[in-house]
């Protein structure tokens, strides 16, 4: 029974070959040992997981110079970081408000695949919609999404740029994916552009007159013109 | 040939689904699935173990099939909900829509591949990554682990020790309490 009870045994069973002889007696241990029960189903679940959250590879393969050169540039970074860095905290300035997939649910549903994409999103996913989005790169609902993504992922360069894209064809999304160019732009410390973008939407008469009205305030309050 | 292999070894197979599946009724429908995808894959076998072979393959991965499709169901649920909730205004008004999906948020948040995804985000890292290669980079685990600087008997042994964890994790929340019949 001790023999049984491997583990490596389960993950043969999901991923090798097996005589129908050894799945028999592994099906029987099954009925009989909980654990045993428990850890297949474990690594049944982690196999039929869409995506396992990447992480950082192992250190053990960079060795003692490739450390030493991280620390240096870690070191180097910090240094810019704290001579470059703005004084305000413009994370706390900038929104933080997703703006709402709801609308779009009952018309977005050209294909499968961007339908799940936005289920993503409204999920708070950014990181895989993102991904799935970038497959649709003229779609104007995937481009303002992805836009939109990028921006929670706090990958600002890359938001600005394709909020850019997404408010170039005009239409609905003009106003929203500059509302997030703007706040994207204040997020990278470019406050002259974010401070024009604003003001453009604050003159506007759409929805985020008054939001932008409010950030420009608090920008001038921390950094004055 | 397959269809003699698949019905002498039936009690085999439903024992398969029974145990990656514990808590769905219908391991009968997973395996007329897995019957459908076998008898239309067409496949020649040289003998009887290789038949086997592909026919329990073919219900493993049905049932992970099977195992993803219900953690992806009804992800809508709760804004359509809210929706509902909303254009009702009164709240008076009983909506079937808003209950069958108040039902099946619950059976959602029931489902153990979710309450996976959460043990999993609490391990550490090493034991995250040795599960992200022996389970997602099935056809490449050894290069990975070559080229990540690591043993794959390392890799192995932490995979071991992460599933035990969350498998612990799953005890200690609830998830798997009736299912621990020792």
């Amino acid at each position: 029974m001790a023999r049984q009870c491997d583990p490596t045994v389960l993950l043969e069973f999901l991923q090798d070959d097996m005589s129908p002889e050894e799945t028999a007696h592994l099906i029987e241990h099954l009925e009989s040992c909980a654990e045993c029960r428990e850890r297949l189903q474990v690594m049944a679940g982690l196999a039929a997981l869409d995506r396992i959250e990447a992480v950082p590879p192992s250190g053990a393969s960079y060795g003692k110079i490739g450390l030493l050169a991280a620390g240096l540039l870690i070191a180097l970074l910090l240094t810019v970081v704290y001579r470059e860095a703005p004084g305000p905290r413009f994370s706390e300035i900038a929104t933080n408000r997703p703006f709402p997939v709801f609308p779009l649910q009952t018309r977005a549903t050209e294909s499968a695949a961007l339908s799940n994409a936005l289920e993503r999103y409204a999920e708070g996913g950014y990181g895989e919609a993102e991904r799935l989005l970038a497959a649709f790169p003229d779609h104007p609902d995937a481009l303002f999404f992805r836009g939109v993504s990028l921006y929670f992922l706090e990958r600002f360069e890359e938001a600005v740029s394709v909020l850019e894209e997404a408010g170039a064809s005009g239409g609905e999304w003009e106003e929203p994916a500059a509302w997030y160019r703007a706040n994207a732009l204040l997020r990278l410390g470019a406050t002259d552009r974010a401070r024009q973008a604003l003001q453009r939407l604050a003159r506007s008469p759409g929805s985020y007159s008054n939001q932008a009205e409010e950030i420009l305030q608090r920008l001038a309050e921390a950094v004055p013109d | 040939m397959l269809e003699r292999v698949w019905y002498e070894n039936r009690r085999i197979l439903v024992g398969v689904v029974k145990n990656l599946l514990p808590d769905f009724p219908w391991a009968e429908d997973i395996l007329q699935e897995a019957f459908a995808k076998v008898v239309a894959a067409r496949r020649p076998f040289r003998n009887e173990r290789e038949a086997f072979n592909f026919i329990r393959k073919t219900v493993v991965n049905t049932s992970l099939e099977e195992l993803r499709r219900s953690a992806r169901r009804r992800r809508l649920g709760p804004v359509v909900a809210e929706w509902t909730r909303q254009s009702l205004q009164t709240g008076t008004v009983e909506d079937p829509l808003a209950q069958m999906i108040r039902e099946e948020e619950r059976e959602e948040k029931r489902s153990l591949i979710n309450e996976i995804r959460d043990s999993l985000a609490a391990l550490p890292v090493e034991q995250r990554e040795a599960i992200e290669i022996v389970f997602k980079r099935r056809n490449a685990v050894l290069a990975t682990c070559k080229r990540r600087g690591l043993a794959y008997s390392t890799v192995r042994s932490r995979m071991l020790v992460a599933v035990d964890r969350i498998r612990k994790d799953l005890r200690r929340r609830g998830v798997f309490m009736n299912h621990g019949k020792e």
